[in-house]
């Protein structure tokens, strides 16, 4: 220790000349608001002078200490001076390290001197971003800098073939780096933690690798870079080692650990839920599970969004984010085979929403591409496009469904019109089908997907027009004009207001005892309607005889969550996946009997 | 041979990839005496003498200072060995002065009297800077600062490289020859044949990294004779010479032969690869 010290001292006897030039680099923040034709406030202008002459200058002492320190003596044949005396090779290391430590931290404090007195101590003031980070940031490159210097520069000036060996290592080291970090693409602090903790078991790395160049390299510079490769690549493993197991302690939660459901997709006739949460000590990483509600079995798979379940739940489509891109995929429930569709879209990263739509077979999906304002059918088997048009930029709803497999339709509000279009993929045809007098307001399509029902705004009634021409068929009253109407899949309408519950048509009302989120179609004339209470609840409402079936307190529905751009009702089972509030056990439901099955026990 | 070497050596080798710089070498050296390792530029010693400062791992062998490996104990046993290096290889930016004060916190035993009397009789001032020095007078800096640590053993590597003659005579005389008197062991290499042969004990001389003589002074000058035929001229260099065996040779002028011939004799013949 004291042989460390006696080192560090006399490296930093040897670069005082660094204080020196430290000092005449914050004289010239200083100095600035002095230099004619400079304008601005001379308090602003010394302290964001400061700032950048600081980063820069930290950052280029880092970089030249780390090229010097222990390379330049090397290639000068002076460390023998060193190694000539009872100093021992971590003495050696650490005394210089303590060194550049000091000389990085003194200079640092000497230019930014300027900038904090002149910002009366507030130098976050002088930035928009956060100056945590930015603090942060600068740490982080300086000592990168530094060590990455010394690594080269020990590398380049041993004259050896071993650098070829390093150059390979530094590319898969890169690459299994990535591969751990792809599985955490898209969340933050998880991400942070597994490159945290890589971050810092390769410093530990570096900071080993010098000490062993000395230890066993010493004054041969062949043997040094040896020395130092072998213990920084063997330290690298160490640290995609760990690094490894910590991405593996992340994504290792089960069903249990979840703590909140952020994205529950049941299949609509099937016995599959997609499942996915946050969970226990996992940060923002949000592990996705296949589960089958009747077996209780469950799959670890990768997150997606807009998860879209074939008709018959033996499949669905998702969309998988990567860093770059988003790739749509559909997976196989039963043999858990993931298969690349090979459609690539622009990530939203912000949204997470992707307008994609499908046939009830995942033969067909259609996307829309806001970024290029294309419309494009995709043959899920053939992994092709089968047509796309481009649409007018804005012209595009959003909502947009298949009335067969080769034609796509959509329905347009003008301030005063209301037009249906369809494209014809196989064709590669868009047409206008049919276009009304119209004035804004919701509109719904029939399950068949044959009819439409629109409200104009401030109206009490709705009109029911064939979903391709427009034609007028009929018109049912709402009992007020601020109803809110859902289809059945029958074709009935059933309306809400506030918290009353009714059929068009008849006189039933239903008092559901709070405001419903939505009304869903059980099938069989039940529906069920989700409350907007602060204990939850569902209540279920046999719509033909106008009664309430059941009510269940203290517990939601997992709601299909993504965003639904088909905007045909969706038929539920009876069967519903639901959450419990206190307790948080994962549930299915069935909404009819009342009988309840734990698909998540939490302990 | 001494019970207890100062330094022993066994089998060392030392290879530069394909090359071999020091070829199975096997040496001893006594407590209190003066070793000369003679060889041609290239033949190995410097690589020798690295290993012997544990700078450099042999690529098989042991060296062993006081009977500790040196690789191993290199810290431990630097406390002891006083060193002189062939290049100066001190921080050309720091003062004599300087240097001495960071010596006197790395060492245990530092005696500033005996630097401070050195660089006195050698005439540099402490307030020098190292850089600013010829060469001769760094390797006079680098030899108070190598005594001013008291040590047991002094390991020299060509210390006369760029002195002067009155310097170089000093440095053999009066330095190492007193070093030698108090009892310190010295392991020097030199070119410098004329100054070494009064004061070294012991000879060993590297060719193509071989230890192709390892003798005492006296005994190798005693089996080393010049003969002459005056009548053939002819001339020969007898390397086992026994004045019984030769008593015969009638007519022949044999001559005993100094140091520096010998080390012609045995290493000047080729260049070295």
């Amino acid at each position: 220790m004291s042989h460390a010290l006696v080192i560090a001292g006399r490296e930093l006897a040897e670069k005082r000349f660094v204080f020196f030039a430290a000092i005449a680099v914050a004289l010239v923040a200083v100095l600035l608001p002095l230099v004619p034709g400079v304008h601005g406030s001379p308090r602003d202008l010394i302290t964001v002078t400061s700032m950048i002459l600081t980063a820069g200058f930290t950052l280029g002492l880092a970089g030249m200490l780390g090229a010097t320190m222990v390379g330049r003596d090397l290639s000068a044949g002076r460390l023998s001076f060193y190694f000539a005396r009872p100093a021992g090779a971590a003495s050696i290391w650490f005394g210089k390290l303590a060194a550049a430590l000091v000389l990085v931290i003194a200079s640092f404090a000497i230019v930014i001197l300027p900038g904090f007195i002149a910002s009366g101590g507030q130098l976050a003031r002088a930035t928009t971003l956060s100056f945590p980070l930015l603090a942060g940031a600068l740490v982080v490159l300086v000592v990168l800098f530094f060590f990455v210097a010394h690594a080269a520069s020990t590398m380049i000036r041993s004259h050896s073939v071993l650098i070829g060996v390093d150059f390979a290592a530094t590319l898969l080291t890169g690459f299994l780096l990535w591969q751990l970090a792809r599985p955490l693409i898209g969340t933050i602090v998880a991400l942070g933690v597994l490159l945290g903790v890589f971050a810092l078991a390769a410093l530990i790395a570096f900071i080993a690798a010098g000490a062993w160049q000395l230890a066993d390299g010493r004054t041969d510079r062949r043997r040094s870079h040896a020395a130092f490769s072998k213990a920084l690549w063997c330290g690298m493993a160490a640290a995609l080692l760990l690094a490894a197991g910590t991405l593996a302690w992340i994504v290792s939660p089960t069903p249990r650990d979840l703590t909140g459901i952020e994205r529950g997709e049941p299949s609509p006739h099937g016995d599959w839920l997609f499942i996915s949460g946050t969970t226990l000590h996992r940060f923002d990483f949000q592990p996705a599970y296949l589960m089958n509600v009747e077996s209780g079995a469950w799959r670890r798979i990768s997150d997606g969004q807009n998860t879209i379940f074939s008709a018959d739940g033996s499949k669905f489509l998702q969309v998988r984010e990567r860093s770059k891109e988003a790739e749509i995929v559909i997976y196989d429930t039963a043999t858990g085979r993931t298969t690349e569709t090979g459609v690539r879209l622009t990530p939203q990263t912000v949204t997470h929403t992707y307008p994609i739509v499908a046939t009830d077979d995942l033969s067909r999906f259609a996307t829309f591409d806001y970024m290029q304002d294309n419309l494009t059918v995709y043959d899920t088997v053939a992994r092709r496009s089968v047509g796309s048009a481009h649409l007018p930029v804005g012209f595009f709803p959003g909502r947009f469904y298949f009335a067969s497999p080769d034609v796509l339709r959509f329905h347009v509000i003008n301030p005063d019109r209301l037009s249906a279009y369809e494209f014809d993929a196989a064709h590669h045809a868009l047409r206008e089908t049919g276009s009304v007098a119209s004035r804004p307001g919701p509109l719904r399509v029939t399950a068949d997907g044959a009819r439409v029902v629109k409200q104009d705004k401030g109206s009490a009634s709705v009109v029911i027009r064939d979903a391709r021409t427009l034609q007028l068929l009929s018109s049912v009253a709402l009992p007020s004009a601020t109803s809110r109407f859902y289809l059945l899949h029958d074709g009935r309408i059933v309306t809400t207001d506030g918290q009353t519950l009714r059929v068009a048509g008849t006189p039933a009302a239903v008092d559901l005892g709070a405001k419903p989120m939505f009304v869903a179609d059980l099938g069989g004339g039940k529906v069920a309607a989700p409350l907007y209470s602060p204990s939850g609840g569902i209540v279920v409402v046999d719509v033909d005889h106008g009664t309430v079936v059941r009510r269940e307190g203290a517990i939601h529905p997992a709601l299909r969550s993504s965003m639904n751009f088909d905007p045909r009702p969706l038929q539920w089972t009876p069967n519903l996946i639901a959450v419990r509030e206190h307790g948080e056990s994962i549930l299915r439901w069935n909404a009819l009997t009342g009988e309840t099955k734990v698909l998540v026990p939490r302990d | 041979m001494s019970p207890d070497p100062i330094i022993n050596i066994d089998g060392l080798t030392v290879r530069y990839g394909r090359k071999t710089a020091v070829d199975r070498v096997t040496l001893a050296v006594p407590r209190g005496s003066v070793y000369a390792l003679l060889g041609r530029n290239g033949a190995g010693k410097s690589s020798l003498v690295r290993c012997l400062l544990g700078q450099q791992k042999p690529a098989a062998g042991a060296v062993e200072l006081f009977g500790e490996d040196v690789w191993r104990h290199r810290t431990a046993l630097m406390e002891r060995v006083g060193v002189v290096s062939e290049e100066a290889d001190a921080p050309p930016e720091m003062t004599v002065a300087a240097l001495a004060g960071f010596c006197s916190r790395l060492y245990a035993r530092w005696d500033q009297g005996v630097a401070d009397a050195r660089l006195e009789r050698f005439g540099i001032a402490p307030a020098s800077r190292f850089g600013d020095l010829s060469k001769g007078q760094k390797k006079q800096v680098a030899l108070a600062l190598a005594t001013a640590m008291s040590p047991e053993l002094l390991i020299l590597d060509d210390p006369t490289l760029g002195l002067d003659v009155v310097a170089r005579k000093a440095l053999f005389e009066e330095i190492i020859g007193e070093l030698a008197d108090r009892g310190i062991t010295v392991f020097v290499t030199t070119h410098d044949l004329g100054g070494i042969e009064g004061l070294a004990d012991r000879v060993g001389i590297l060719k193509g990294g071989a230890l192709v003589v390892d003798d005492e002074l006296e005994t190798l000058k005693s089996r080393f004779r010049r003969i002459r035929y005056p009548a053939t001229v002819t001339r020969a260099v007898v390397s086992n010479y026994d004045d019984g065996a030769f008593q015969n040779f009638a007519g022949a002028e044999v001559a005993p032969m100094s140091l520096e011939e010998i080390f012609i004799a045995v290493a000047g013949e080729g260049a070295e690869k």
